[in-house]
């Protein structure tokens, strides 16, 4: 069943208001869009949002969807897309790619123009052929599996955060700059934990013949204890430990917190799945000194301008993560297009539209980062300085600390 | 064997053996296999994150009130599900299976779907012991495990109606004809089922992460402990959870993490095959 949320600002509240009111000026330069504060008279622009509600994706569908939200009440706020006011309708695929075809089209019934794939990428992956026969653009903020936009039933759809395979370049890069060569690979026992580890072993062995894994540990889902697994890393003797991005945050925090009572102290480099909060809570401070692949910068004032917006409605409190970054530029993303293509009714001038959009000013990765779309790349990371959409950062009191100087993608 | 594997034996096998415990009073008083206990433990610790990290409850209210709602869950499933006999044994598994499956998606609507840790009796404490870091709560997990094992075993020998319960699990019609109520005694093996499962919970949580849908990894973990030891003797659970602990982690420990649950299934299946009655028959 899919529901209806109208988002208006008066979920803000006032003083949210004034400062979105003000970033919004910001916001809608830096993304595109005309400036507009008069309210939408036209009718409203559907919106379709493919989330999940159980299920593995769960956590990052939820997060993904704060900042659409967030977003559509900013675009609203600002105007609108072409004098309409954006309402957002949700259809739940459960984390089943199975039921995902089933969502997005529940979603074109319901009158969406676009949709935002927010589950998944396994899921992005099934339900994408909807968006080729309706012939809509759609649009995964926060999946990274690069086959959603190879052939078949790619041309309606866009990625907005990194390809997987980049932070795969950017960990190598920075195993070779810290000088390591003995790696052991942990991460837990789910097909998407393996199915990453693999191409990581593949792609570190391309890239440096002399690096060797010398253990792989992938510990099951739901396991209390990982004692044994990490003797036999211990036992490898490896200089690092490379975590290729765990499904499951609460494997990646045992680890943590195993070492801690065993006394080791190697050096752990991982991935964007320690952008998850929860690992921060279940793993504390026992996190500090890992090396991991962020979206955020600390440097980045547009990330800086975003991250305000989502304390004003989410509270201080709440983790400001990279999936939100990326979420807001799809929401910015899709309005730049529309306004580009001029309509709301031809889905195919606002897919080229989009596949126009070069030198859009990204919340998210280094200072300075831009996403450049072409017909024949549908993701956002430039070729020239694509990785500049991730940076290296080191945890500290138990939190994303700063960018690790040691090494950063250029 | 290294002291630290030995300690995570131990505590591992602790809560194996409170979850074949739990198996093992609902199948002598109901001759039903409830494969919703796993369901019950990860709800007691969910409870039990949620409480004291939410509402900031303390653990002398955040206890009770999570080993009740487990208790309640268990009569529960024994009272809606369990007494289905009209459906035939397979219908009453099946039963089972998706009250398992309705109680991870109640405790991930309540608790949310993120991984949650538990709260510890004393978070952070430790003992030295031969050289080993041993957690405090451990220790505690060990010295309950082992008193309610003790209990129970007095109970189901000189207790009233743990001599019913046996009764009632040997022959249900023969007892309910000499008098014994049948139903009261099925409802107190359930609702001590529930407590067990719920101190086993108690104690994993703090140990990890865990998200609402641990459930099913706990159920067939504690269905193999039952087995592994067998429904002769209250005794069995814990023996059968300490030789699961120990096949499992030697197992990470020489052969690698993926062959945990490997050995698990294995182990399933040749003590069904070899010797069905477990290791206590």
């Amino acid at each position: 069943m899919s529901r209806i949320r109208l988002l208006t600002p008066s979920r803000f509240g006032i003083f949210g208001m004034g400062t979105v009111a003000l970033a919004g000026l910001l916001m809608t330069a830096c993304g595109g869009g005309s400036p507009s504060q008069a309210s939408p008279s036209g009718a409203p622009l559907v919106v379709g949002v493919v989330e999940a509600r159980s299920g593995a994706s769960t956590f990052y569908s939820t997060e993904t969807v704060q900042a659409v939200e967030l977003a559509v009440v900013q675009v609203n706020k600002s105007g609108g897309i072409l004098n309409r006011q954006v309402t957002l309708i949700h259809a739940d695929d459960q984390s089943d790619p199975n039921l995902s075809v089933l969502a997005a089209q529940r979603l074109v019934d319901q009158g969406a123009k676009a949709i935002l794939f927010t589950s998944g990428s396994a899921s992005t992956l099934q339900a994408r052929i909807v968006c080729t026969q309706q012939r809509i653009p759609c649009i995964a903020p926060t999946n990274v599996n690069a086959k959603i936009i190879a052939p078949p039933n790619n041309d309606y759809v866009f990625l907005v955060a990194n390809a997987g395979d980049a932070t795969v370049v950017a960990l190598v890069g920075a195993i070779h700059a810290a000088g390591y060569k003995r790696l052991a690979f942990y991460t837990d026992a789910s097909a998407t934990a393996t199915g990453t580890a693999g191409a990581y072993e593949q792609a570190f062995k391309k890239a440096d013949p002399n690096i060797s894994i010398v253990d792989k540990e992938f510990v099951p889902v739901a396991a209390s204890d990982a004692t044994a697994a990490l003797i036999r890393i211990r036992d490898a003797k490896p200089d690092v430990v490379v975590m290729p991005g765990s499904a499951d945050a609460s494997i990646e925090a045992l680890y943590h917190t195993t070492a801690s009572r065993l006394g080791m102290q190697l050096p752990v480099f991982s991935t964007t799945s320690l952008q998850q909060p929860q690992i921060w809570k279940l793993a504390g401070k026992t996190l500090d000194g890992t090396v991991y692949t962020d979206n955020l910068s600390t440097k980045n004032s547009e990330t800086q301008k975003v991250e305000k917006l989502f304390h004003n409605k989410y509270g201080a409190d709440a983790p400001f993560i990279g999936f939100h970054a990326n979420a807001w530029d799809a929401v910015f993303l899709l309005k730049h297009a529309f306004e580009a293509a001029g309509t709301t009714g031809d889905g195919t001038a606002v897919r080229n539209a989009l596949e126009k959009t070069t030198g859009f000013t990204s919340s998210w990765g280094q200072p300075g980062y831009k996403l450049n779309y072409s017909h024949d790349r549908h993701t956002g990371a430039s070729i020239e300085g694509a990785m500049k959409g991730i940076v290296m950062r080191v945890f500290k009191d138990g939190k994303p600390g700063p960018e690790w100087s040691v090494y950063q993608p250029s | 064997m290294e002291p630290q594997l030995f300690v995570a034996i131990v505590v591992t096998g602790c809560f194996y053996a409170l979850l074949g415990l739990a198996y093992f009073l609902i199948f002598r008083s109901t001759t039903n296999l409830n494969f919703a206990i796993g369901g019950y433990a990860m709800f007691a610790a969910l409870a039990a994150a949620y409480l004291s990290a939410e509402r900031g409850l303390q653990l002398a209210f955040v206890i009770p009130i999570a080993a009740a709602a487990t208790v309640l869950l268990a009569l529960l499933g024994e009272i809606v599900v369990g007494r289905r006999k009209a459906v035939g044994e397979l219908g009453a598994v099946m039963a089972i299976v998706a009250y398992l499956f309705v109680i991870q998606q109640v405790a991930g609507i309540l608790f949310g779907r993120a991984a949650r840790q538990g709260p510890g009796v004393f978070p952070g404490a430790s003992i030295q012991l031969l050289g080993v870091i041993v957690p405090a709560d451990t220790v505690l997990e060990i010295a309950v495990t082992g008193v309610f094992f003790f209990v129970v075993w007095v109970w189901l020998i000189r207790g009233r109606y743990g001599r019913m319960l046996r009764a009632v699990g040997d022959n249900a019609s023969a007892a309910r004809r000499l008098g014994v109520p049948v139903e009261r005694v099925r409802i107190l093996a359930v609702g001590l089922a529930g407590v067990s499962a719920a101190v086993g919970g108690l104690f994993v949580g703090p140990l990890a992460g865990l998200t609402s849908e641990a459930g099913l990894a706990y159920s067939l973990y504690g269905f193999t402990a039952a087995v592994l030891g067998g429904f002769g003797s209250a005794w069995g659970p814990l023996i059968g959870g300490m030789a699961l602990s120990i096949l499992q982690v030697e197992a990470v420990r020489y052969l690698g993490s993926p062959y945990l649950d490997y050995v698990t299934l294995l182990v399933v299946l040749l003590i069904l095959k070899l010797r069905p009655t477990g290791m206590l028959a």
